[in-house]
């Protein structure tokens, strides 16, 4: 295999995980860009939306196209949960948020984090647990002569850039995607032209946990199977897609999902030249945060962020 | 200041009875050596991050970057330096000591490097930055770890009987480590260093323009902390007889942040008194649920967060006591 055709394999499988990075951080850029909430419990956010759908399917038998809305409606609980239970007394409130407010929600998160990962370690007993092999068609893998790719994959990017695309016509288009983003520039302004901030914030938290745990079940329709360990991958990158895509914006984490998707595809194909084979997947992964302090540092807005 | 009214103070003479009651357990066999060098570990990786996470109020999520940089900068030099390992067994375990404070320095070192471009960030940003930190550290230890030798499968050292050393010895090296790291939290609590960095913690553009340094205050604390956090990992990594990438877990983090998030942010009796109750409850708990402890931790925690954002020690400083305000007397 010549490295031109492994290049193209990587490019391609590459885009593809961007799609599903980038879905799964479209519910982080939401909160964190409100509400300045850094959210902690996201990788765990992420697995619950995994392990409804893989429990549905499994226990139960339930087509996984109808459990993702079943993914869908836990996370919005799970939201709602948080929100009453663990934001309210401190976000709660029209006025700014200052950093020590701010800091206070990373603690916040951080303790919910630890709380629902060792729930899901007692539960699944830490072993990988997941839809497996299902798939939408009768076939799995589409041949395309010098490569294949896994019919899920392919899914998994349909349906990440369908729901990204009404997620953000949610947010563009409704009244309340209109307050939700009057909220996010000046909440004391939002406040004074009649819009109620803090129910506001409280729907945001539903909605981005909500649109997180769905964005589970394009998690685990690419990876076949979750451990909890899994968070520890998939939230750390999706900080890094929100910062490079700016925050707040929906299509800005869409693309720099993809950006960093393909990142890791071509940077797996140098290093796995330049170094090893075995060491080209960690090479690769580290690329992404080396991204994502040259953008905290060079451009702190991102990508499609605005400048304050 | 003079000794009476140090005595006065509650800090030193609580560090002073930790100290002594640490050594007592050890000279008359209370607890296994085992037992109290894992209490003097956690106890320690709280007062570490407490230099800049506590004081100068940057919450780093990647500190677990330092116990792994040194934990296997330390494996590495007794592992194929066989004058170090074996001057690990002499002089009653001193030269562990030294060794540690030289992979302590390269975790400084490290910290001081990337802290000149990752402190200009503040709050939320610095805590996603220090958590990419640690994952592109672990991710170029693994990469790089089984090349340097293929005996390293899955980046895991693990160390030769030459280079293991008497468990009583280690206990002296962490003893060492840990009184150092607490004296000079003590110290710098109440040097002027130390004022300047609670000053950062309470607004960073009214300290600069009150003529704190406070760059150099940042960096300075960043690498303390990290040198302090390195010797632990060093010395912890040869009491488990070798180093894994576990070291670069996230639980250590967590634990460092729940221990000083439970005493109190800003004090030196917080994280003290902070990662004395969690290790009590983690220890009791691990006994009677363990598989809930961390999530009845995660609980507490976030209880905390809401009800006592200054900790234990925060709600004892608010109060008073035979007519004196607690404020003025606990650190």
């Amino acid at each position: 295999m010549t490295i031109l055709t492994d290049l193209l394999i990587n490019l391609t499988s590459g885009f593809l995980w961007g799609t599903v990075l980038g879905a799964v951080s479209v519910g982080l850029t939401l909160i964190w860009g409100v509400m300045k909430v850094v959210n902690l419990a996201h990788g765990e956010s992420i697995l619950l939306g995994a392990y409804v759908v893989s429990a549905l399917y499994l226990f139960l038998n339930v087509d996984p196209l109808l459990a993702m809305f079943v993914a869908l409606v836990s996370g919005l609980l799970l939201g709602f949960a948080i929100y009453w239970l663990g934001l309210h007394k401190i976000i709660g409130h029209v006025d700014v948020v200052t950093l020590r407010i701010e800091m206070s929600t990373l603690l916040e998160m951080f303790a919910i984090s630890i709380i629902l990962y060792n729930i899901y370690s007692f539960l699944t007993r830490s072993e990988p647990f997941g839809i497996g092999i299902w798939h939408l068609t009768p076939i799995s893998y589409i041949n395309l002569g010098y490569m294949s790719i896994q019919v899920n994959h392919l899914t998994a990017a349909a349906l990440s850039l369908v729901a990204t695309f009404i997620i953000y016509q949610f947010i563009s288009k409704t009244p309340t995607g209109k307050a939700i983003r009057a909220v996010m520039q000046d909440s004391q302004a939002a406040a004074l032209v009649g819009i109620n901030p803090v129910r506001i914030k409280m729907l945001t938290t539903v909605i981005s946990i909500g649109f997180t745990a769905f964005s589970g079940f394009l998690v685990v329709l690419y990876e076949s199977a979750v451990v909890p360990s899994i968070s520890y991958k998939y939230a750390p990158l999706a900080f890094t897609i929100v910062v490079l895509g700016g925050l707040g914006s929906i299509i800005g984490s869409y693309i720099a999902g993809i950006i960093i998707g393909v990142t890791y595809g071509v940077s797996k194909v140098i290093f796995s030249v330049l170094v090893s084979k075995n060491a080209s997947d960690p090479l690769a992964l580290t690329m992404a945060f080396i991204i994502l302090v040259l953008t905290l540092l060079l451009k702190p807005e991102g990508l499609f962020g605005v400048k304050r | 200041m003079d000794i009476d009214e140090f005595f006065k103070r509650p800090t030193p003479l609580f560090i002073l009875i930790l100290l002594i009651v640490i050594l007592i357990a050890k000279l008359l066999r209370l607890e296994t050596t085992d037992y109290l060098i894992t209490i003097m570990f956690f106890i320690g990786i709280a007062m570490a991050l407490n230099i800049i996470m506590g004081f100068a109020g940057y919450v780093s999520f990647g500190h677990t970057v330092f116990l792994g940089i040194s934990g296997y900068v330390f494996a590495l030099l007794v592992y194929y330096n066989r004058d170090f390992a074996n001057l690990m067994n002499m002089y009653s375990g001193i030269p562990i000591f030294f060794i540690a404070l030289l992979a302590g320095g390269v975790s400084a070192l490290v910290a001081f490097l990337v802290g000149i471009p990752v402190l200009k960030l503040k709050g939320a940003f610095f805590a996603i930055a220090t958590i990419g930190l640690d994952f592109a550290a672990l991710y170029i230890i693994k990469a790089f770890i089984p090349i340097l030798n293929p005996e390293f499968f899955g980046a895991q050292i693990i160390l030769p009987a030459y280079a293991l050393a008497y468990k009583d010895n280690v206990f002296v090296a962490m003893y060492i480590t840990f009184a150092l790291i607490i004296i000079a939290n003590y110290l710098i609590r109440r040097s002027r260093f130390g004022m300047g960095l609670l000053a950062i913690s309470e607004d960073e553009d009214a300290a600069e323009a009150l003529g704190v340094p406070t760059t150099k205050y940042k960096l300075i604390s960043f690498a303390l902390s990290a040198f302090f956090t390195g010797m632990l990992g060093a010395v912890f990594g040869l009491n488990s007889g070798g180093v894994d990438e576990n070291l670069f877990n996230l639980a250590h983090t967590i634990d460092m942040i729940v221990m000083i998030v439970i005493g109190g942010i800003g004090t030196v009796m917080g994280p003290l008194v902070g990662s004395i109750i969690y290790f009590i409850l983690y220890d009791t708990l691990l006994v009677t649920y363990p598989e809930f402890n961390l999530v009845i931790l995660g609980f507490i925690v976030a209880v905390i967060v809401l009800f006592a954002p200054r900790g234990v020690v925060g709600i004892l400083r608010g109060k008073q006591f035979m007519g004196k305000k607690l404020r003025d007397i606990i650190e």
